[in-house]
């Protein structure tokens, strides 16, 4: 089909001046051109690098392990000033691996290379003239390396977020530090602390593992002023610290418990179940309240706290309250709890909460059958 | 005197004039977001080099995930992708299948592999789902749920599994996406950083096409041979490596793949799970739960993780591929025409009155312009309206400046992650960047245009959906996720 | 004296190997679940100890554990083994115990002692 240009009456034309034509195609030209050359180069490079580094990474995996466990001395010295600054490189990973899995004895020799070749100086260099990510490298390899830096190093160099103040403990941990419980614990608290990363809530476990008492001191003096996520935290670490806590204070857990945020509350019922030990403990805390607490996530968090005490009162209220509540997860977390003790107690359970009942008992006893090794278990059973 | 014509050549001239005008804009904003997307890169790369002496399996504090596997009709692929979700590298997890009533295999496969037995009990939740038929546990396999329900959708098999979950957090992917076996952990990261803000995470896709699979691990990492999925492959790289990087740094990730992202559990049944009416369910998920936890006043963080892989197979066939794309373009118009209150609106701070709207621009309206662009410009050059250096520019904005962004998409991916370590590998990744601006894109146009028809139509975007698998299936843009392969015969994994 | 390990990390696999190759073991070195599994499934086979990592693809180490316990697999279902894990805390300990294990090692861990345990059983 053929359709006609009009002829040369046409009222306006909008053009662009071809000059800025060409110039955008220039520019256009030479960003293409140079990021071909920057991919390609950059992968060729690479791939070269990592050529090289397979090249090399198992003959020196075999002279590390041989040096390791040969009957006489490593020689580490000896071995890292033959090497080829790439094969030292290639060496300081392998000796990453290494150190993660390895403990005791054949750790301590390993150490012995990193000295060698340098790393454990270096790390002490950076933690005192290093950037951020400088520092927490070598808090790293210092961790490994299980060569802990002063406390007084720690305390002016390492103190700027709270992960380089995770990181600091962590070393000190590694390397057992005796007075962990209480000078860890206070690196990690002290100065307004932010809530903690996983790793920080970890490390904050492990510092007070051997003993939590100056752990609950200090939460009992500093609790209230914490933001509501590191007391959720704090009381999430110290729920899982079962050494015993002597004549610590406990109490301020009772006193979480009425805590305006709902998830501190939360929390402070699910460490209380265990302290069935503490008699004065318990004796202070209102179980109707907590049971008729307005937060369904509380109510299911106070009925695991119950069953994990165990005593026929706690029983009762799992029975009364728990199963009647009127949130459907909070009655499944009762019927688990309650679960757990209906060898121990006859329980009645109410009609209406039939359905959480029958769940958390077929799931219970499912956890059972599975981890049941006496031979025949796997035909299909029935489950009554 | 004023003459059809003139009227004609007015018209012409404004539209050519808007159509590259929109494309300045619209680039400038790729372009923008690419830069941004760099430096993020390389933040992540820094952050990923953190490797303290932290041992998740000894650490009772590691968040647990379970993952959300909806399955129907997947007999050929569900035993081998389970195993590889079994041994998945991560402390506490929980495997949760739903078999969205199956009319193949499926089911009876799961219960013979797995030694399933039912769970004697009812279920004390009401599940917002199509009626749940039974739930079993595995007696050899610890860790493994299996629901068992009426056909009702993916989303409504991901519900189903949502409301069944007591972990905090979980991960939607789909039956025959391939995770890297240390994927979970990566993408859980975020989470141990920020344990209370961080309220979803998403991953990358990558193309598994011609990739050596064994055990449902991908064990080498191979190009695809012919164009079409290398084409994608190279999208995925751009629309992940760019796209998402680069809203994440702007704090404006409003897209997690369906095919690869974690999220808080309490947060997702909140706001009542996934939505059914829409095949770009993901999407969808993220901007409620954007609305949601804005309108309540609640600190929160999205994140999006470069280095966590999951790998799908994309469709080779452009008959597939086209349906498909077809789909998640109305998919996305229906979310955002959903959604529109949030474009402009202040109270949705930086979502609602950048991103959402310049998204909504490049990825929604973008094609449907350029596709204008393709017919009308060239007509107004023709017909003397618009010089030809006005088309010189237009294909340089429109071709030009995409081979660009391709080429910047690999560029970061090898600077990166450098999965692709053959340069041989990047050669043909840039080749593919070339013609991907060369023909694919203009194609894409008129799926935009086709999808765009489909929507005023009202034909549901979802319905098809329930004859075939469900694959990975979520729309995908500059910044957008993984497609599905509806063929049923699939050749990689019919081994 | 015959071993069987399975570990999926190379690094473990190799001070495996060099501790207790250099004791005098025969080891049969494994890198998987689904590996090991198909070893200790042999008709003939009848190692002295077996060494398992309890995460690993495609069948875990717990896994098999119970699998071994039941008597499903053809290795006899009283062989001694020791469970090597990065799981070291109380309960996990406990469970590994309950589930079979005669040994439950946790990483970090010393070859040494790992050694010491592993004469210990075998003298057994």
């Amino acid at each position: 089909m053929f359709i006609p240009r009009p002829d040369t009456a046409i009222v306006f034309q909008i053009g662009v001046p071809r000059r800025a034509v060409l110039i955008a195609a220039l520019v256009l030209v030479v960003l293409l051109s140079i990021e071909f050359v920057l991919t390609t180069g950059y992968s060729v490079v690479r791939y070269f690098q990592r050529k090289r580094e397979d090249r090399i990474k198992e003959p020196l995996r075999e002279e590390l392990l041989t040096r390791l466990y040969r009957p006489s001395d490593p020689e580490w010295d000896h071995w890292v000033n033959s090497l080829s600054k790439h094969e030292r490189s290639v060496l300081e990973s392998l000796l990453d691996d290494y150190l993660r899995e390895l403990q005791g004895d054949d750790a301590e020799q390993l150490a012995g290379l990193g000295t060698a070749l340098g790393i454990t100086a270096q790390a002490h260099r950076d933690l005192k003239q290093g950037s951020y990510n400088d520092r927490l490298h070598a808090l790293t390899w210092l961790a490994l390396l299980q060569d802990a830096p002063s406390i007084e190093v720690l305390k002016q160099h390492c103190m700027e977020t709270p992960r380089e103040r995770a990181a600091a403990v962590r070393v000190l941990d590694e390397c057992d530090y005796p007075e962990i419980e209480t000078v860890g614990v206070d690196l990690l608290l002290s100065d307004d602390p932010d809530p903690f990363s996983v790793f920080g809530v970890d490390t904050l476990y492990r510092a007070a593992e051997t003993d939590p008492s100056h752990l609950f001191n200090r939460a009992a003096e500093d609790f209230t002023t914490w933001e509501p996520q590191l007391q959720q935290q704090v009381l999430l670490a110290c729920r899982h610290l079962r050494t015993l806590l002597g004549d610590a204070n406990v109490f301020w857990l009772a006193e979480a418990l009425d805590s305006p945020a709902e998830r501190t509350r939360v929390e402070a019922a699910k460490t209380l179940g265990g302290f069935d030990w503490h008699p004065t403990l318990l004796k202070s805390i209102d179980l109707q309240t907590l049971a008729s607490d307005d937060s369904p996530l509380v109510r299911a968090g106070a009925y695991q706290m119950f069953g994990e005490w165990g005593d026929e009162s706690a029983i009762d209220l799992l029975r009364f309250a728990g199963m009647t509540d009127d949130n459907d997860r909070a009655r499944v977390a009762a019927a688990r709890a309650l679960v757990e003790h209906r060898d121990e107690y006859s329980l009645n359970i109410p009609a209406e909460s039939a359905a959480a009942w029958s769940w958390a008992r077929a799931h219970s006893i499912h956890d059972a059958a599975i981890r049941d090794v006496s031979t025949g278990v796997t035909e299909a059973s029935g489950h009554s | 005197m004023v003459t059809l014509q003139n009227i004609a050549v007015g018209v012409l001239a404004v539209f050519g004039t808007a159509v590259v005008g929109y494309y300045i804009v619209i680039n400038t904003y790729y372009f923008v977001l690419h830069v941004l997307a760099l430096r993020e890169l390389g933040d992540d790369v820094t952050e990923s080099e953190w490797d303290p002496p932290f041992r998740p399996f000894d650490s009772p504090f590691y968040p647990g995930v379970a993952v959300l596997v909806p399955a129907y009709n997947e007999e050929a692929t569900i035993v081998e992708s389970l195993q590889s979700l079994l041994t998945l590298n991560y402390p506490d997890k929980e495997i949760v299948v739903v078999n969205d009533g199956s009319t193949d295999g499926t089911f009876e496969l799961l219960t013979s592999e797995f030694d399933l037995a039912p769970l004697d009990a009812e279920i004390p939740y009401d599940v917002p789902s199509e009626p749940i038929r039974g739930v079993y546990r595995s007696q050899t396999h610890d860790g493994l749920l299996v629901v068992d329900k009426e056909n009702g959708g993916k989303s409504d098999a991901l519900n189903a599994g949502l409301w069944l979950t007591d972990q905090e957090l979980f991960c939607a992917v789909d039956s025959d996406t391939i995770l890297d076996r240390n994927a979970l952990l990566e993408i859980a990261r975020p989470f141990l950083e920020a344990p209370e803000e961080m309220i979803a995470s998403g991953g990358t896709i990558r193309v598994a096409n011609e990739c050596v699979i064994e055990n449902g691990q991908v064990k080498e990492v191979n190009l695809p041979k012919t164009g079409l999925p290398g084409l994608q492959v190279m999208e995925y790289l751009r629309a992940f490596y760019s796209g998402r990087l680069g809203l994440d740094r702007i704090n404006g990730l409003i897209l997690i793949s369906g095919a690869f992202g974690v999220f808080r559990t309490d947060y997702v049944r909140e706001i009542g799970g996934y939505r059914h009416d829409t095949v770009t369910e993901d999407f969808d998920l993220v901007l409620r739960l954007h609305r949601y936890l804005i309108d309540h006043d609640i600190e929160y963080d999205v994140e999006f993780m470069p280095e966590p892989v999951a790998w799908t197979e994309v469709p080779s066939s452009w008959r597939v591929l086209g349906r498909q794309r077809r789909r998640w373009y109305q998919g996305m118009i229906e979310t955002v025409v959903t959604h529109r209150d949030m474009l402009f609106s202040p109270t949705y701070g930086r979502i609602g009155t950048i991103i959402l709207p310049l998204f909504t621009a490049a990825e929604t309206l973008g094609p449907l312009i350029e596709g204008i662009g393709y017919l009308l410009i060239p007509v107004a050059w023709y017909f003397d309206v618009l010089n030809v250096e006005f088309l010189f520019t237009f294909f340089i904005l429109t071709t030009g400046f995409g081979v660009f962004l391709s080429w910047f998409g690999v560029f970061s991916e090898t600077w990166s992650f450098n999965r692709y370590d053959d340069p041989r590998q990047i050669v043909r990744l840039l080749w593919y960047g070339i013609l991907e601006n060369f023909g694919y894109r203009q194609w894409k146009t008129v799926v935009a245009w086709r999808g765009l028809i489909q929507y005023f139509r009202g034909e549901e975007s979802w319905g098809v959906m329930e004859r075939s698998g469900f694959g990975a299936d979520s729309a995908l843009s500059e910044t957008d996720e993984a497609p599905e392969d509806e063929d049923v015969d699939d050749p990689v994994h019919a081994k | 004296m015959d071993v069987v390990i399975a570990d999926d990390d190379e690094t473990i696999r190799t001070i495996l190997q060099h501790k207790l190759s250099s004791e005098g073991y025969q080891l049969s070195i494994c890198e998987d679940g689904g590996e090991v599994r198909e070893l200790l499934n042999q008709a003939d086979i009848e190692p002295d100890l077996v060494m398992l990592d309890v995460m690993m693809p495609r069948v875990e180490g717990t896994q098999l554990l119970r699998e071994i316990r039941r008597g499903e697999l053809a290795v006899r279902s009283d062989v001694p083994v020791v469970m090597l894990t990065s799981r070291g805390r109380e309960d996990d300990v406990l469970e590994g115990l309950e589930s079979g294990a005669d040994e439950y090692i946790t990483k970090p861990f010393s070859p040494d002692e790992l050694l010491i345990r592993v004469q210990n059983l075998l003298e057994a």
